[in-house]
């Protein structure tokens, strides 16, 4: 059986060809091709270069994932993790990104998980520096804040609580 | 960094796997976040002391379904917080298979039980039935019942298919999915045929019930009603869509069963414990009321009130009331609750009843078009508009709007 093979065009004019079953993979790209197929390969002006090379790294890796195979299944959840491993988080956005745009389920879950797991170990002022977000609440806000986090961790009811307002 | 410039359904994706806990300690990194976590009807009420000023009825929500009638473009929507505003928030519900963006496949809810969805997927060739706030879900091929023994009998052809979600009542909490598959000679003959099937998510399998026939006529949600009566060619068309209702271990639907020479409208129950259907009867004068024009059925609608199935009757023209059945299965508990007042059902031509809120409001559905809030005691009614991210032409179409209420379910195992 040959193969159909398609090739995609990054925002930076770079090809990348893979297989259709590995393309088909993006939902995009799947509907894109089904209406019309581009001679100049399926143009993609969302997505960089730098980051189609890991898609489509993505694409080819998962193209024909093992259905009943324990052992297989487990060598490509190795792989998913040595993927992300070495990509720096601004790379991690951008693939999240593209995988949303693209509609690549596979890789949208495997690249919210990470940040998920990432934002899962660290505290308030770790998650601000890390994604570069500025603190704009008032001393206020945050009193309130913490005074609801307090009531909701406590589980005090109301009237405890209508108490406690009445001591201020 | 670029978390905050994610797209909101992306947002949701990197939040709905992190739990409670985590999320309340990352509430007061900024305000965007803590707008988007706090007002995301799926990640609000994960907090269990939320005190936001409007959330009358915060683990209510509206589950909107545009689009029902044919194949146009689906939409399913959530809504939530909407009990003291006029104008509330939708957020598109993305179906764990058809996701951002893609209105190529069609999605029809067909069923709801405890939080999770029963929706026809894949252009209706599979089921899916999912947890929109775990995100766990199951993919159900279609079942075919073996065919006669007999291989001179033909295998009966079917022409219509009902199917409804439900949930065994005992200690183990499995989800089923029945299927009422009628068979033989459309609805021209007298005798109705059907094959009842039942799915279990547990075992994950389909069985036959044998010996069990539906005897009533049921219609699937997306479908109004034209009733043909057998042996002539009167048909008595209904602008409605059926309405169901999973409560007390069992399945309601508003079913038809033929008397001879009518057929009258009653309240079909299947009882997932039992596996048999059973009709729930209304005290006679009730049943009476519903029935006394057999050219015009009436339209019937259910809710629950404070625990009790609830029915929503139209008694002709711009005429409503509420019943409510105070005591499950006793035909003599059935009394009325409350009276639409005339004023308000002027002009319409049909209100379904879509749920209670918390604070005695009763949110309707006024002709399949627009939901209103109605204030039993002043006897007045608020239309909701529903903003947020649903496209304008889907506000403005002339197509049905399905509403149910939704609760979630956080508790429920997560399937996959």
């Amino acid at each position: 059986m040959s193969t159909k093979k398609i090739t995609l065009l990054s925002s930076d004019n770079e090809l990348f060809t893979v297989d259709e079953e590995a393309a088909n993979q993006s939902l995009t790209i799947k509907h894109l091709i089904e209406d019309t197929e581009p001679e100049n390969g399926v143009p993609l002006p969302q997505v960089h270069s730098k980051i189609l090379a890991k898609v489509t790294e993505y694409l080819i890796k998962h193209a024909n994932e093992p259905d009943n195979d324990a052992a297989a299944k487990e060598e490509l959840k190795n792989w998913d993790d040595k993927f992300l491993e070495k990509v720096n988080h601004e790379t991690l956005f951008d693939l999240i990104l593209a995988a949303n745009y693209l509609d690549i389920k596979g890789l949208l879950d495997l690249t919210c998980q990470t940040v998920a797991d990432l934002m899962n170990g660290m505290s308030v002022v770790e998650v601000r520096k890390l994604f570069n977000i500025v603190n704009d609440f008032t001393p206020e806000d945050e009193a309130e804040v913490r005074k609801r986090r307090k009531r909701g961790t406590k589980t005090i009811g109301p009237s405890n609580d209508q108490a406690n307002q009445s001591n201020h | 960094m670029l978390l905050l410039e994610l797209p909101e359904d992306v947002l949701f994706e990197i939040f709905s796997r992190i739990s409670f806990e985590r999320l309340s300690k990352i509430i007061p990194v900024c305000r965007y976040l803590r707008n988007f976590i706090e007002k995301h009807p799926l990640l609000a009420s994960k907090f269990p002391h939320h005190d936001g000023i409007n959330y009358v009825d915060p683990s209510l929500h509206l589950l909107l379904d545009y689009g029902h009638e044919g194949v146009c473009y689906p939409y399913t929507s959530l809504v939530s917080n909407f009990a003291k505003r006029s104008k509330v928030k939708g957020f598109r519900l993305h179906n764990p298979l058809d996701k951002r963006g893609s209105t190529r496949s069609e999605i029809r809810t067909l069923g709801s039980c405890n939080g999770l969805l029963l929706q026809s997927a894949v252009g209706g060739k599979k089921l899916l039935i999912w947890n929109p706030s775990t995100k766990g879900h199951k993919l159900v091929s279609p079942v075919e019942f073996p065919p006669p023994i007999d291989p001179h009998q033909q295998p009966l052809k079917c022409w219509k298919r009902v199917y409804g979600l439900g949930c065994s009542a005992n200690d183990d909490q499995d989800y089923k999915v029945i299927l009422i598959k009628y068979v033989g000679e459309s609805c021209s003959s007298t005798d109705l045929e059907s094959e009842v099937g039942i799915y279990s998510l547990r075992s994950g399998s389909w069985k036959r019930i044998e010996g069990l026939c539906c005897p009533y006529l049921l219609y699937p949600r997306d479908q109004s009603i034209g009733i043909c009566y057998p042996n002539s060619w009167e048909v008595a068309r209904i602008d409605r869509i059926c309405d169901d209702i999973f409560f007390h271990g069992t399945l309601h639907w508003i079913g038809f069963e033929w008397l001879g020479f009518m057929y009258s409208t009653i309240i079909v129950a299947f009882d997932f414990e039992t596996e048999r259907f059973k009709e729930m009867p209304l005290s006679e004068k009730y049943q009476e009321e519903i029935q006394q024009d057999y050219t015009n059925y009436k339209s019937l609608s259910f809710g629950v009130w404070k625990g009790c199935l609830s029915l929503l009757r139209n008694l002709g023209n711009e005429c409503y009331d509420i019943i409510v059945m105070k005591e499950y299965g006793v035909k003599e508990s059935w009394c009325k609750l409350y009276a639409i007042s005339e004023t308000v059902a002027r002009n319409v031509c049909n209100i379904k009843l879509v749920c209670f809120t918390s604070n005695d409001k009763i949110v309707l559905l006024f002709d399949y078009q627009y939901l209103s809030l109605y204030d039993p005691i002043s006897c007045t009614a608020n239309k909701l508009q529903v903003c947020g991210d649903i496209p304008h032409h889907y506000c403005h179409t002339t197509k049905k709007l399905y509403v149910e209420p939704y609760r979630k379910n956080l508790l429920m195992p997560l399937i996959c």
